[in-house]
């Protein structure tokens, strides 16, 4: 079918089409190099949350003695790991295009999409480990099991608890957005297969 | 590191001078694939900063044309995945007046049919517009293969698959 068109005519036709596509200036070149530079700044912005994070688990370790230490700081710790990881996987800047194939490409930017609704998922089970530990504290503090401190359970149930739900509803919008642009990327990477 | 700013201005001159070569080319792959003018702004800056980037290997490129095309349509096809542009848009307003003001009457058949030529392209699906633009440029299929990083027989069979496509496509919108 393909082969009666006359493939020679029409390449001749496209390039008459008019190329009045202005040739790039310096100040083009800064507005890119602006945005890689907010790119590098979200990604490090990101890394100084999971800094945080990691001196915060130390902190809860040698702070709070006990199961109730070490598991939380255990849960920061892998927070901060798994924030650097995916911060360094979907921020990381582009730099050398012409190493890359468009199928290539394609598969990097799918992997990335995938790990964000993964840590998004993450996030959320956090999240919802949050409101758990609050009901434990007030089962805690309710039946009289353990001497909760009252600070500690209004902090958990007035700033932290309200603060994960939120969180769980934000992020669940943010897996729905990341799953239509999923969508999208596997179609695209299908069709350069 | 006091050079850094004069070799970072050659680089600057080297990019623009290849740009100007291929501006056509450039400009057309650009009008292509992304309909809407502020978007293109971003992506025709996104290119110049990838060749910016790539300027010294550009310059030691065996073949810089195949070279500078990779880049262009890698940084483009990145843009395609990350704002979900792919759709056809019309043509804005302004440019599909400015290329019928342009035109003296008697071309006008021409330049429609032009208008035709390009809603095709852009309708086409991603792979096929990447590989229909580059043999429409005059690329021949060693240099789309090295572009595109994939075999010989790979090119023809997604050509072949393109160009079906587009005629499909022009008929239909006849």
């Amino acid at each position: 079918m393909a082969d009666n068109f006359d493939f020679d005519a029409l390449a001749k036709s496209w390039q008459q089409q008019p190329a009045d596509e202005a040739a790039p200036s310096t100040t083009d070149l800064a507005e890119a190099s602006q945005r890689l530079r907010e790119q590098k700044l979200l990604m490090y912005g990101e890394w100084l949350g999971a800094v945080i994070m990691a001196i915060t688990a130390v902190w809860l370790l040698f702070n709070l003695p006990g199961w109730l230490g070490g598991v939380s700081a255990l849960f920061l710790a892998l927070g901060a790991l798994s924030t650097a990881y995916i911060s360094w996987q979907i921020h990381r800047p582009i730099l050398a295009y012409d190493n890359w194939s468009s199928n290539g490409l394609l598969q990097f930017r799918r992997r990335a999409c995938q790990l964000n609704v993964q840590h998004y998922r993450y996030t959320q089970l956090s999240c919802l480990a949050l409101l758990l530990f609050t009901l434990v504290l007030w089962i805690l503090h309710l039946w009289q099991l353990d001497d909760t401190p009252l600070t500690m359970l209004l902090f958990y149930s007035l700033i932290v608890s309200p603060a994960c739900v939120f969180g769980i509803y934000r992020l669940q919008k943010k897996v729905h957005q990341k799953a239509i642009e999923l969508a999208h990327l596997d179609a695209l990477a299908a069709d350069f297969d | 590191m006091i050079s850094a700013p004069n070799s970072g201005q050659n680089a600057t001159n080297f990019v623009l001078k290849l740009w100007q070569q291929h501006q056509g080319a450039i400009s057309r792959a650009l009008l292509a694939n992304e309909a809407d003018p502020a978007a293109r702004q971003d992506l025709k800056q996104d290119i110049f900063l990838a060749l910016h980037q790539a300027a010294d290997r550009l310059k030691a490129a065996e073949m810089p044309r195949a070279y500078l095309f990779r880049i262009v349509h890698n940084v483009t096809v990145d843009h395609i995945a990350r704002a979900q542009r792919h759709k056809w848009q019309p043509l804005d307003d302004e440019l599909q007046q400015q290329m019928l003001d342009d035109c003296p009457s008697e071309l006008l058949g021409e330049q429609q049919q032009s208008q035709q030529l390009m809603r095709a392209v852009r309708q086409l699906s991603a792979a096929n517009r990447q590989v229909i633009l580059l043999a429409m440029e005059d690329l021949d299929a060693p240099e789309i293969a090295d572009i595109l990083q994939i075999s010989h027989g790979a090119v023809r069979v997604r050509l072949n698959r393109a160009k079906t496509e587009l005629m499909e496509l022009m008929q239909n919108g006849r």
